[in-house]
């Protein structure tokens, strides 16, 4: 038993190291995981080779080992593909050892590739712990089979040390998906502060800059305002003045935007009436959306109440629908639909205007970038600001020529 | 506005609250003003 012992405790390193490894020198992106030899699929190998190369034999043609864990991980972390040329070198090398145990194998793995495979698009989406209880399910299933054709070949002497080996087994693999998660969540926070902090230093400085550029226009536009009321002007040098006004206000709106970056979000946020804020800003709309030529379609379901800030929730509904409104330039029918649905409260704002490219879909939100002749690229990107200060979620969808679908959803709370 | 002569500042601060022009440029001028000292002009004939 005691040599046991130190062979399951090399099968533990053999597994573990170069996960480590892997984690202290790589870092691999999420979307790179998917291709079929990514860096983590090779390492996959080597451990799985490595296992299979050095078992624990208790019987002849009846080995252990932690062959498994490279197999779901393949599945789990890169997908059908990796996962599929794991199994297969899984199903390969076990043929090439040899043995009474090659069809127990070959069947049992082929059961858990069709449930990996089945399950594989979901997989993604689970959080840390929904991963941990699906591949401890996935795991115990397979080892359930394992007992089960040990139980009929009457291999009773097995059962204890394979449920103690199976059960190290599923401690190794627990830590191997924690190290995985960990190392992923901790990218995914520094990924993510980066991005906050090249936001910061830009919205901070645009809104300086725009801070000292607005006192020398309001004073332009006020000498520019005393100069029209003048009564020795001709018509012609009035209507110049008239341009070099309106352009002066094109100008103030965009200071207005950039100044809007930098406004801390200090107020607090309170249980408010959503069902009112959207009817209010549809009203709000309504005469912008008549002298282009667009109807609002609305259904808004009454009462819905949220937390959040009234003029925030406000600038987030004009800046989405004024979007939509500009993006159908042919005219046409811009859609509100509020409605609640298990605890989430969902505000749909669809036009059917021009739409945007998958690449352009990409990039909205993003700080300065925009697709409108006039825009300043600033809107979108405080929009999904204020939308995230809210605890609330933002999806785009949008096919070209044909329209854009902005779907914002909050959670719902009672009114208090 | 540190160009403008003491009187055409004056005279711009009148009519500029005579057009309603936008608070904040009368807010500019009146600064002007009080950094020149001249406040006493704005209050005495209004």
């Amino acid at each position: 038993m005691a040599i046991d012992v130190q062979v399951i405790l090399y099968q533990v390193l053999i597994v573990l190291l170069p996960i480590l490894v892997y984690h202290l020198f790589f870092h691999e992106k999420n979307s790179n995981l998917k291709k079929p030899f990514s860096i983590l699929m090779i390492i996959q190998l080597i451990i799985l080779v490595l296992a299979m190369s050095f078992p624990i034999k208790f019987s002849e043609g009846y080995v252990y080992d932690f062959r498994i864990i490279p197999f779901i991980i393949s599945f789990v972390y890169g997908g059908t593909v990796p996962g599929l040329i794991t199994g297969f070198f899984l199903l390969i090398y076990r043929y090439m050892i040899g043995g009474a145990g090659f069809y127990v194998v070959l069947v049992n793995y082929s059961v858990t590739c069709a449930v990996l495979i089945f399950m594989g698009k979901q997989i993604h989406a689970y959080s840390k712990t929904g991963k941990l209880i699906f591949v401890s399910i996935v795991f115990w299933a397979n080892t359930l089979i394992v007992l089960l054709t040990l139980l009929q070949t009457n291999q009773i002497g097995q059962i204890s040390f394979m449920v103690v080996f199976y059960a190290i087994t599923w401690i190794c693999l627990m830590m191997v998906v924690l190290v995985i998660e960990n190392v992923n969540q901790q990218m995914k926070i520094r990924e993510q502060l980066q991005k906050d902090e090249k936001l910061n230093v830009i919205s901070q400085l645009a809104a300086s800059v725009a801070h000292e550029v607005r006192n020398p226009l309001t004073s332009v536009r006020g000498f520019l305002q005393l100069i029209s009321d003048d009564e020795n002007l001709r018509t012609a040098q009035k209507n110049y003045i008239n341009i070099a006004l309106s352009e002066l206000d094109h100008a103030q709106v965009i200071i207005n935007d950039y100044l809007s970056l930098a406004k801390p979000n200090t107020e607090e946020l309170s249980i408010i009436n959503l069902s009112d804020e959207v009817n209010k800003t549809v009203e709000l709309m309504t005469s912008y959306s008549n002298i282009q030529n667009i109807a609002i379609q609305t259904t808004i379901q009454d009462s819905l109440y949220m937390k959040g800030n009234k003029s925030e929730i406000k600038q987030v509904l004009v800046n989405i629908m004024k979007n939509g409104i500009e993006a159908m330039t042919m005219g046409g029918t811009l859609s509100v639909h509020t409605y609640e649905k298990n605890g989430t409260i969902s505000i749909e704002i669809i036009d059917s205007g021009k739409g945007m490219t998958k690449n352009q879909l990409k990039k909205l939100g993003t700080l300065f970038y925009t697709t409108k002749e006039k825009g300043t690229g600033v809107g979108l990107t405080i929009t999904f600001q204020l939308i995230q200060a809210m605890r609330g979620r933002i999806n785009v969808e949008s096919v070209p020529g044909k329209g854009t679908s902005f779907i914002i959803q909050f959670p719902s709370v009672e009114k208090g | 506005m540190r160009k403008l002569s003491d009187e055409l500042l004056i005279e711009s601060y009148f009519k500029a609250r005579e057009l309603n022009l936008c608070p904040e440029f009368i807010g500019l001028i009146e600064s002007e003003i009080h950094r020149r000292s001249l406040f006493n002009k704005i209050r005495k004939s209004s």
